[in-house]
């Protein structure tokens, strides 16, 4: 099994061609499963960021007037590029950012079809219009791209997420710099370099590696419209504040901290599955991992009954293994982190009913593992139930009543996405109605929309209007525009 | 072939495009040697690697983080095949027979572990395709 690449030093591509950053600041990508090197990317300048503004700006007239048919013609082109490196892709995932080869061609799949979205565009950019709105007047409503835009993404879906936003801002006429995590940088490069064979003119897609400076020059440059931005909460709010204030337009999604509420109808053995799944998938790395589980009622003993044995059978291992069913999580300073967690909650008085910390996976001593780990009677002031971890860990409580469930699930600050399962479409309404998350999952444990719907949460896991994919990805990308005529 | 543990989706479609290969090497290195079935052996080598092309799609296509669960329940020593080239056509069928036993059980068990609609339908078309072909082989 091979788990490397070819180490190299990342490069950025501007105005069409790609460029050795002249930044003397290099980090080293690691993979996680073993963290050995793999690449090393540089933390590109300020200037960097300007040039490469620069190629969007000039490129963006010429782009703006190309018809939206050709525009579409270069998103097939780069739809059917993606599904000829499908695999290449998927593999990189893995070996960058650690999660299982079945979870890697899932994003990878995702990740299409927000190209495939992009590829409608001539029909979703249509406005609309309406003759004598007064006699001999008729009014039209236009779109338009609105000019250069940037997205600075996160580590743990490093082919989609840059995907939510950047087919859908290009293929509404806009140019475009993507800033990858500097933590998984190489799936980006490899998808700049299909980029490259989709004839777009030069300067309509950047590149740009980087860490703070890089964000910030992004986030302050005046010829930069719009913002994307996924990461935590802490660091969205600052996106966010920084780059309203100089007028751009924002969509910062952040943390999350995503309950799951079991009620005593629910189909168990379904249920249990759902549940490990968005618990420990993607190492509970995920901004939908379910981290809360509310058992309701008397469900409780069997449920955890089973869900110990159950995730206890898990395989953590190296993803490129498809019989591995957990990966690591990214990094030494993330294991240690979720250790930390479990420690505090074992201080704070819960039941640690599986310990993950264990977890020695053969041939990986290096690697940043950490096993599925669960708490019993945790308790809504505990910091495993009120922060972030981002990994493996799930925590339980029991509560008596479906209104308490929902009254202890909207005591969280965050309000990414919550699950139910029942077998009752009462509670199930109920429960859509009433709980404030972006993402709702009936049945379903990882509520992930499709990229012809809006992808985004609520109170603290958001920041801005208008949520990436769908209707409010063309919103975004878009300035409306009403022309009013008549002729004389 | 594929001998990991078939605990994920990619394990059980990897092992299925996998036992597509062997099936189809088998039947054509085999179909020179089988008499009266020749034919059929060289269709369904063909067929097997329409088979392969279309279980890659699926594998490509189906994964969807939404339902990506783990799996249970499947023994892979249940379904592993391993076939060299007969001697006679007597031993050709006699293999053959066996192949498609155990591809259709391979089939029909892993289909009920899937929860994803599509995997599913091919899963239960390739049984009934193996236990047609039993009993063309019979």
């Amino acid at each position: 099994m091979s788990n490397t690449v070819s180490a190299k030093i990342a490069k950025n591509y501007v105005n069409g061609v790609w460029v050795a950053s002249k930044s003397d600041r290099i980090r080293s990508v690691l993979n996680p499963a073993t963290n050995e090197v793999i690449a090393e990317v540089p933390m590109s300048s300020a200037a960097e960021v300007d040039r490469a503004v620069l190629a969007a700006q000039d490129a963006f007239y010429e782009w703006r007037t190309t018809p939206p048919y050709t525009r579409a013609r270069a998103m097939f082109k780069f739809k059917n590029l993606m599904e000829e490196h499908f695999e290449e892709l998927s593999r990189l995932v893995v070996i960058e950012n650690g999660k299982t080869i079945d979870e890697a061609r899932a994003e990878v799949r995702r990740a299409i079809e927000n190209v495939e979205l992009a590829a409608g565009i001539p029909t979703q950019m249509m406005g609309y219009n309406l003759e004598d709105v007064a006699q001999g007047i008729d009014e039209t409503a236009l779109r338009q791209p609105i000019g250069v835009c940037a997205s600075i993404n996160p580590f743990n879906f490093p082919a989609m997420v840059p995907l939510w936003f950047m087919p859908i801002a290009i293929a509404c006429g806009n140019t475009y710099i993507t800033k990858p995590s500097p933590v998984t940088p190489l799936t980006q490069e490899l998808i700049f370099a299909l980029l490259n064979e989709c004839d777009l003119p030069d300067g309509v897609v950047n590149l740009v590696n980087g860490d703070e400076e890089v964000v910030n020059a992004l986030i302050d440059h005046p010829g930069v419209r719009a913002i994307s931005f996924v990461g935590s909460t802490r660091v969205a709010r600052l996106v966010y504040e920084r780059a309203t204030r100089s007028g751009k337009r924002v969509q910062a999604q952040g943390g999350a901290k995503n309950y799951m509420v079991v009620m005593p109808d629910a189909v168990l053995p379904q249920t249990i599955g759902a549940v490990i799944s968005s618990a420990f998938g993607c190492a509970g790395q995920r901004c939908l991992a379910g981290s809360v589980l509310l058992t309701v009622g008397d469900i409780h003993m069997p449920m955890m009954n089973q869900l110990i044995e159950r995730t206890s059978a898990l395989r953590v291992g190296n993803g490129l293994d498809e019989s591995s069913q957990m990966g690591p999580v990214i990094s030494r300073e993330s294991l240690n982190r979720v250790c930390t967690y479990i420690e505090r909650g074992q201080t704070d008085g819960a039941i640690l009913a599986l310990d993950g910390r264990q977890a020695h996976i053969e041939g990986h001593a290096d690697g940043n593992f950490v096993g599925p780990t669960i708490f019993d009677n945790a308790t809504p002031d505990m910091g495993i139930i009120t922060d972030e971890i981002f990994g493996p860990v799930l925590s339980v409580m029991n509560v008596a009543d479906f209104d308490r469930a929902v009254n202890t699930l909207e005591l969280s600050r965050y309000g990414n996405a919550a699950s139910i399962f029942t077998q009752n479409g009462r509670s199930a309404r109920d429960f859509s109605y009433r709980v404030h998350a972006g993402n709702i999952g009936v049945n379903i444990g990882v509520a992930a929309p499709i990229a012809a719907f809006p992808f985004g949460g609520m109170k603290d896991s958001f920041f801005g209007d208008l949520h990436g994919q769908g209707p409010d990805g063309i919103n975004f990308f878009t300035d409306r525009k009403v022309v009013i005529e008549r002729w004389f | 072939m594929s001998t990991v543990s078939l605990n994920t989706f990619s394990a059980i479609m990897t092992f299925a495009i996998d036992l597509e290969d062997s099936l189809g090497r088998f039947y054509a290195s085999a179909a020179p040697l089988a008499g009266a079935h020749a034919e059929h052996f060289q269709t369904y080598a063909a067929k097997s690697i329409k088979r392969k092309q279309r279980l890659t799609a699926i594998r490509q296509d189906n994964v969807t983080e939404m339902v990506l669960e783990p799996i249970s329940g499947l023994d892979v020593d249940n379904y592993k095949i391993t076939a060299s080239t007969p001697a006679d056509a007597a031993e050709a069928l006699s293999t053959a027979r066996t192949l498609e036993q155990r591809a259709s059980r391979f089939y029909t068990d892993a289909e009920a572990k899937l929860n994803v609609t599509e995997p599913r339908r091919a899963f239960q078309k390739m049984a009934q395709e193996n236990e047609d072909r039993l009993a063309v082989l019979s």
